[in-house]
């Protein structure tokens, strides 16, 4: 290449410049290549943005992490040859060892100008004859191939070319097209990182909250979670339901503070450590203390969580419960008749201060009536200068729980929040609800 | 001194032995950075009482609860008073909850002399 751009973007002509169309070419595919980040849709802009100044035909195709060459984004003056082709290259996949220009640049990461091509040198290169036709079909005259470089990868190739009578390509056609490949890779290997780091961010989100809540014998639970934030953000509440001993369970809804990966991890470690306590029989008090011990010796900043815990216990035919509050809004209980109150006393948020002062308290759960456990999201759910939910609101909320099944009543004070935040919460929202079954199941 | 973005103002004031800063709007994870920076200025470790005035904050969550411990512990390492005044109903709400209102010395008024 003769030509070569400069640190700051500018073009160093040593020979031919690259014209002012090319220049304005470039300026546009900056634009296009900065507004989506989702690879297919980048890779099909880029395609449609060489035709028809460039380009009547341009084919972008990307190698996936075991070498094939799969993604295919095709643009043509002639929508039907872009579909045909598009529909060719799905039957028949190039094959990265092959003769191909495309798999040769891939493979060699070097770009490879065909001026004039014969059906000759087509054929010569053809996945089958069913490729051969349709190049020869469709007059294939002259290309350019680029390789799409990121990373130090060859990430795949992008190819121009004209057909029928369009003037060839020439040598200083090179650097407009390698330059357009260049900025187009980044954009392309951008939108995989970004749309992998979601997907990381998802399974990790997934892997902080239960798969799903164990059967508790008379007894309804259900939960509902909804992260704040955009979607590569992992938040920081938690829930989980805990087999305890025989006929009970340990209800646990927790919020770390923070968001992203720090968060994440201390998400993981509050969850794991309320396991390990409960598995060894720990009493809630005793659990949220072994969770703040745990939490303290995270060095080398404080982190901070709250936790509430419920023990529910069956005896003899009635629900009691046990609730251990640290820093943590005490859950609602609700009777019947949607009346909802408090149940538990304030205790010490954990991780920052020694020492802890959390207290239990009992409770019944009746027949007919839920038990809700919640995160600050719901009662803080609002917008900057305006009165948010607040817990008032929430408990109004519970009067509509008699009246719906319970994922109605979860999925109701959820669309409450998200109304009150106009959309989009500045933290993130998790409840846990029990509801006791009326004594003989018979009789629901 | 006064520092703002969006929804936090912070205003700092000097009185002899004692700064008291201000909070005005929300304290949240956006916000909370701001008054952790200004916290760490030295100018407020030279004083003998340091005194957070809530009276005018809306809304905290616990981004900003972790502030406000961060400078309660500032204060004790430097051998310094430190109190609250009391904020919004939902600021109060959350200082009980944490169990911070057993901790932390809440005053009145921030005038309200520190022994």
């Amino acid at each position: 290449m003769s030509n070569q751009m400069t640190r700051d973007g500018t073009i160093d002509a040593k020979d031919q410049p690259v014209s002012d169309a090319g220049i304005g070419l470039l300026i546009e595919a900056g634009a296009v290549l900065a507004s989506s980040l989702d690879p297919t849709t980048t890779m099909g802009q880029v395609a449609h943005l060489t035709v028809p100044h460039l380009a009547d035909l341009c084919v972008i195709d990307l190698r996936d992490e075991e070498g094939s060459i799969r993604d295919v984004a095709v643009a043509a003056t002639d929508p039907s040859i872009a579909e045909n082709l598009a529909a060719l290259r799905a039957r028949h996949p190039l094959d990265p060892d092959g003769k191909h220009p495309v798999a040769r640049v891939i493979a060699r990461g070097e770009p490879m100008l065909l001026a004039e091509m014969t059906s000759m040198l087509l054929d010569s290169f053809a996945q089958g004859s069913e490729h051969a036709r349709f190049m020869i079909e469709n007059d294939y005259r002259s290309a350019v191939v680029a390789p799409l470089p990121a990373r130090g990868r060859t990430l795949g190739a992008l190819s121009v070319l004209r057909l029928g009578d369009s003037t060839p390509y020439r040598k200083n056609d090179l650097d407009l097209v390698c330059e357009l490949a260049r900025r187009a890779a980044l954009a392309i290997d951008n939108a995989r990182l970004y749309t992998e780091r979601t997907r990381i961010a998802h399974t990790l989100q997934q892997a902080l909250l239960p798969e799903s809540l164990p059967d508790v014998p008379t007894a309804e639970v259900e939960a509902r979670y909804c992260a704040a934030g955009e979607l590569n953000e992992v938040g920081g509440d938690f829930y989980d339901v805990l087999p305890y001993g025989l006929d009970s369970w340990m209800f646990v809804i927790g919020d770390v503070c923070g968001k992203g990966p720090r968060a994440a991890g201390v998400t993981a470690l509050a969850r794991h450590t309320l396991r390990a306590a409960a598995m060894c029989g720990q009493s809630p008090t005793d659990m949220l203390g072994t969770l703040h011990r745990a939490l303290r010796q995270q060095p080398p900043e404080a982190d901070m969580c709250t936790a509430c815990l419920v023990l529910m216990t069956r005896v003899n035919e009635r629900t009691l419960l046990t609730v251990a509050l640290a820093g943590h809004p005490p859950p609602l209980l609700i009777d019947p008749n949607g009346a909802a109150r408090q149940i538990g006393r304030h205790g010490t948020l954990l991780g920052v201060l020694d020492p802890i002062n959390i207290a239990e308290v009992q409770a019944e759960l009746g027949a007919g009536e839920t038990l809700l456990l919640y995160t600050d999201g719901v009662p803080d759910a609002g917008v900057a200068g305006d009165e948010p939910l607040g817990e008032s609101g929430l408990i109004e909320l519970c009067g509509r729980a008699p009246s719906l099944s319970l994922p109605g009543f979860l999925e109701h004070i959820e669309q409450v929040a998200l109304k009150c935040a106009q959309g989009t919460l500045r933290d993130d929202i998790a409840l846990l609800a029990v509801r006791a079954l009326n004594r003989t199941p018979s009789q629901r | 001194v006064v520092l703002a973005d969006e929804h936090l103002q912070i205003d700092v004031r000097h009185e002899r032995d004692r700064v008291v800063v201000e909070l005005h709007g929300e304290l949240d994870l956006v916000s909370a950075p701001l008054l952790q920076a200004e916290i760490e200025n030295p100018e407020i470790d030279s004083t003998e009482v340091v005194v957070l005035d809530l009276q005018d904050l809306r809304f905290i969550d616990s981004a900003g609860l972790r502030v406000i411990l961060a400078t309660h512990e500032r204060s004790h390492q430097r051998g310094q008073a430190f109190a609250l005044s009391r904020g919004s109903a939902q600021v109060q709400r959350l200082l009980s909850v944490a169990g911070l209102d057993e901790h932390l010395r809440i005053i009145e008024s921030p005038d309200e002399l520190l022994v």
